[in-house]
Order: C-alpha cells, then structure tokens, then sequence
C-alpha cells in the first residue's frame, strides 16, 4: 500500500460520498458524489445551472464547510477537521474566482505578491516581480504591472486573477469559469497557460465552465446533472 | 509634480512601505485610495484630537494661572499664615514675623510682599475696575515680575506704579507716563511688569511697600519671602524657623506652594472632573469616527476580503490590516488636530489671557489618547471581518 503522502501526489482530490443541501433548500444539490482528479490532470466539470458545479468546487476549495461524505485535498482530510485544514487547504490551491474582485487600491504587482504572503517562504519583493512580470507577459497583459484595476477591462482583470491563482505555482487549480468574461483567443491563452503550468510542476487544475471551447483541452470532461455526476468522458 | 509622474512614485512608495512582507504595508494603499474617505476620516480624527488638546490646555492655563504667584516668588523659603489655604486668599501674618524671621540663623533676607485688590480708573474714563495690587521692596524685590532695573527704578518713587503689561484689556489703552487712580490716589505708571491674569482677576498692578505703609500704616503683608544666608542649608534654616514663628505661621518654599495651589484648584473647583470628561468625551468621539470609517470600509470591500479569506488569509492578518488603516489616520487625525490646536491655542490665549501653551506632556498625553482610541474602533471594525464567510461570494 502507498504511503499516504505519495497517494496524495499521485491524487490530489479524493471525493467520497457526498452530499450537500442548502438551508431551507427544497433537495440536495450534491447527492452522494464521487470524483478523483489525478496528477497533472486537467479536468472540466460542466452541466446545467444548479447541477451543483460551483458547489463541488467550493467544497473541494474548502470555502464551503462539509456536510456529508469525505474530501481528501492534497492529503489534507476535510471532514472533521474544522477551520485549521479548511485555511490551509485554501493556502495550498490556487483559486480563480469567477468575479475576480480584486481591491481597487493594489496595483496588478501589489495583488500578485500579496498573494505570495499565502506561502510559507514568501518571495522577495524583486523576486515576486520578476515573477509576475514573466506570468501577466504569458497572459498577455505585461504591460499591467504597476496598473490598477480601473485602468484595465474586465477581461484583463479576469487574467489577473488567473495570475494569482498561478503565481505560488500551487499543486491544485480550481477554476471557477475562469474564461467567461474572455473572448476566444484570450480563452485559449489562459488555457494554454494553465497547462504549461501543470505540465511543467505537475500540478492539476479541475475547472467548473458552461464554456464548451475548452472542452477539447481537457484530459477529462465531467457532467453534472441534479447533483449527480453523469458522464466522465 | 505631474500626475503622470507623482502616480509611479506614490505606488512605488506604497509597494515600499510593505517591503520584504507581501502581506504588510497594505494600510497605506486603502487609506490613500478613497480620498474622499480619507479627509473626513482624518478630519473627523483631528476634531477629536483637537476637543482633547483644547480641554488640557485649558485646565493647564488654570492651574498655571492659578498658581502664577508661586513661580513669581524669588526666594528659598516662604512663610505666611497658616490659616491661608491657597494664594487667592489674603489670610495676613503680622508684619514683626519678617523681623523674626530675618533674626533666625541663616536667613540672610525676610521681605514682605503685601497683596490687595483695588479699585483702578484710567482717567478720563469714569468707570473703574477691580485690579490686583501687589507691593514690594523695589530693592530686593521678593517677587519676579519683570527686568529688575525697571522694577527698582519705578518703585523707588512713591508715586509709581508698575502696571501689568498682560492684564485684560478691560482698563483701556495704559502705558508709561500715564496717570491713573488706585482706590482714588493717583499714581503714575512708571513700566510695565508681567504677570498675568487668572480665571477670576483682570490684571494687576506693583507698587512700593513704602507706598503700601505709607497708605495704610498697620498693613500686614500676605507673605514673608525669605533668602538664605550663603552656606546655609534649607532643611535646617526651615526646622529654626518652625521653631521661633508661632504655630500660625507656615513655612514653605515656593515650589510646595506651587504644588499645594494645583492641588487646591483641582479639589476646589472640580476642574479635574470638567476637562477630564472633556478629554474622555473627545477620545469617545473618535473612537466612534474610526470605528464608523473602518466599519464602512470593510463592509464595502466584503466582496474583496472574503475573496482573500477564500485564498487563506486568516483573522490575524485582517485585524493587522485593519489596525494598520486605524494607525494611519490616527497619525494623520493627531497631526493635523495637532496643528489646529496650536491655531486654537493662539486665538484661546489672545482672547482670555491665560497662558495657553503646547506642552510636550499634553502631546504625548493626547498622542497615546489617539492611538488607543483608534485601535478600539480598529478592534470592533475587524470584529466584523470575523462574520464573513468566503462561501457568501457564491
């Protein structure tokens, strides 16, 4: 049998059995769900409205506390662990929000290496540059460095939170419609990122979209319909 | 410096003041970002600021001017009745106590200082107002009250009087050469002298003691100020003394009477109590701005920092972030609230006599006042990020 910590290596999320239901909501929005996301996989998990996608992912991102079943995240168990293994398992992944929300005060620099702060050696301040410098000039949007959010579009605030969820190079990449405000080709260039940067750290990313351009990069593509997974093509 | 080139800077500055912590430093990009937050933040603080420098400065011109006589005194021992529980209080000693005084050993000087109030008109106005008057030997001049070769010259003539230059203007325009009336003598004013007004008299005016005795023969003066003989040693000269005055007579040197008169002014009248409450009034209001400013400011970026507590960021970080914004506009309240109450102070001291001046105990007083208040109201905003949940972004 495999020590726990390459398990994980090998399956960074391990979902068993579960369920969710919202308060005062008339059924289980998850029901009884398993999924595994293997080691350098890149993973899309698509369906209707309300099939329970975003669900999944932000209880998998541990920003959603469990109810039943089991979560193993990089060899973190969720259940039962309370706040502790939810703030670390949030610090281990790299999450791009579907709104990006960024702070309308920080520069697009000063975002990226606050977020460095999540790290337990954090960057220097001219390594974390040169650091984002290289990950908004893959993204299309080096010229941004020193930009502050009203100064850029929606897209390109879109890519900046992209860039965050990158720049501690995080074993896992939950993504949460990470290309809905984008156009085609900026689409394909943050996909196009994301998989350089799971094929060069190994790294895997599983990504909730209604965003059927991507679906032919993915390794895999999961449906979710009722709260069920349907098909794993 | 254009905008073009002030914004690189002012980023760079902002990047800066969080070097070597990504995670730090964050306090100088939010307070600066909403400029308009800002401003009433910082002039909320700074009104709050200056409620607290003005209470303190009032209370201290009291008690300053209230105990104005003690710092006058140019002597090392003083002696004077007993019975006489603060210097606004004529209790007299008989005037053979200075020539005992004056036989104890190591007493080299004992002058009388004879203290009274008046009725002063400037003629030709008609009206007349109450004044101090105080009266000394020109000569050896018991009491400081302004450069000693005008006070000798003026008060060797029996005539002259030396009038107080910072007395309320409420005797009309008065000056050297002129002639006014003291309880219906006239007198010619011979300088100036300075002293000051209190809280409950206008000005004052220094005579001779010859003109004094001449006046009223059996006057007894309020105090004795006594000089020590070279050699002598005060602790001594005091137990001699104590033992040859009669037990109607104290014997103090003029700092215990500084300190007694502050003392007295703060049981008497309960000023304490008033300006106490004024500056704890002051520190509650700005508390209660901060905590009001910083509440709005983390409600309206929920969004943003339940984006962060989704990325990891924990509780400790967010109350740092917070008390670092509350830091910031306490240092930008307490400077400008700092510099308007030197403005106040001018404008106080100008309209009411006192002496009201900055001292580096009141700003570090209120400075230590600003910052805890605006760390409370820092604490009870942050109390609120506790409540956000990363799952209300969905």
């Amino acid at each position: 049998m495999a020590p726990a910590s390459a398990l994980a290596r090998e399956v960074p999320v391990r979902v068993r059995g579960v369920s969710y239901s919202y308060e005062n909501g008339p059924k289980r929005v998850l029901d009884n769900v398993d999924l595994t996301l293997r080691r350098g996989e890149f993973v899309v998990l698509t369906g209707h409205s309300g099939a329970g996608k975003t669900t999944l992912l932000t209880l998998i991102g541990a920003i959603r506390s469990l109810q039943d079943g089991a979560i193993n995240v990089l060899g973190l168990e969720l259940g039962g662990r309370g706040t502790a293994a939810q703030e670390e398992v949030r610090r281990k992944v790299g999450f791009i929000f579907q709104d990006h929300n960024l702070f309308a005060a920080l520069t697009v620099f000063r975002t990226l290496w606050l977020a460095t702060g999540l790290t337990e050696e954090p960057p220097s301040r001219e390594a974390a540059l040169e650091e984002a410098r290289e990950l908004l000039e893959q993204l299309g949007i080096g010229q941004h460095l020193h930009s502050l959010p009203r100064q850029m579009s929606t897209g390109q605030k879109q890519r900046v939170a992209v860039a965050r969820a990158l720049i501690n190079a995080p074993q896992l990449i939950l993504g949460d419609e990470p290309t809905a405000s984008l156009d085609h080709q900026s689409s394909q260039m943050v996909i196009g990122v994301i998989r350089r940067h799971l094929a060069a750290t190994g790294a895997s990313a599983l990504v909730v979209t209604h965003d059927d351009r991507i679906f032919g990069m993915a390794d895999r593509v999961l449906r979710l319909q009722d709260g069920r997974l349907v098909s794993d093509t | 410096m254009s905008p073009s080139i002030a914004r690189p800077v002012l980023e760079w500055f902002r990047d800066l003041v969080g070097a070597g912590r990504p995670d730090r430093g964050l306090g100088l990009a939010f307070v600066s970002h909403n400029r308009g937050r800002l401003a009433a933040a910082t002039g909320g603080i700074a009104m709050a600021v200056l409620v607290m420098f003005v209470e303190l400065g009032l209370l201290q011109a009291i008690l300053g001017s209230q105990s104005a006589l003690a710092g006058l005194i140019d002597g090392d021992l003083v002696i004077m009745n007993s019975a006489r529980t603060n210097l606004h209080e004529w209790t007299r000693i008989a005037r053979i106590r200075l020539a005992e005084a004056a036989a104890v050993r190591g007493v080299a000087n004992a002058m009388g200082v004879y203290e009274s109030g008046m009725l002063l008109r400037n003629p030709p106005e008609r009206r007349v107002h109450r004044i101090i008057a105080f009266a000394m030997d020109g000569q050896t001049q018991p009491l400081k009250v302004g450069d000693p070769d005008t006070v000798r010259r003026a008060l060797s003539r029996p005539s002259a009087v030396l009038f107080d230059r910072l007395s309320r203007d409420i005797y009309g325009p008065i000056s050297p050469g002129r002639t006014i009336e003291l309880d219906g003598r006239s007198f010619n004013v011979a300088g100036f002298a300075r002293i000051g007004p209190d809280i409950v008299m206008d000005g004052a005016v220094v005579l001779s003691d010859g003109a004094w005795l001449s006046a009223d023969p059996n006057a007894q003066p309020v105090m004795g100020v006594l000089r020590l003989a070279p050699g002598a040693k005060l602790e001594d000269v005091r137990a001699r003394l104590k033992v040859a005055m009669p037990p109607d007579v104290a014997v103090m040197t003029p700092r215990e009477i500084y300190w007694r008169e502050v003392g007295f002014t703060f049981r008497s009248v309960p000023i304490g109590i008033i300006f106490g409450a004024g500056v704890a009034t002051g520190a509650f209001i700005g508390a209660i701005i901060c905590y009001q400013i910083l509440f709005n400011e983390v409600v309206d970026l929920k969004k943003e920092l339940s984006t962060l507590r989704a990325m990891g960021f924990g509780p400790g970080f967010f109350r740092r972030l917070i008390l670092e914004e509350a830091y910031l506009l306490a240092a930008g309240g307490f400077l400008i609230g700092l510099l308007a109450a030197l403005i106040t102070y001018r404008f106080l001291a100008g309209a009411t006599g006192l002496a009201m001046q900055m001292h580096a105990g009141a700003a570090l007083f209120v400075a230590v006042a600003t910052g805890a208040m605006t760390h409370l109201g820092g604490l009870f905003a942050a109390r609120h990020l506790g409540s956000f949940e990363p799952a209300e972004l969905y």
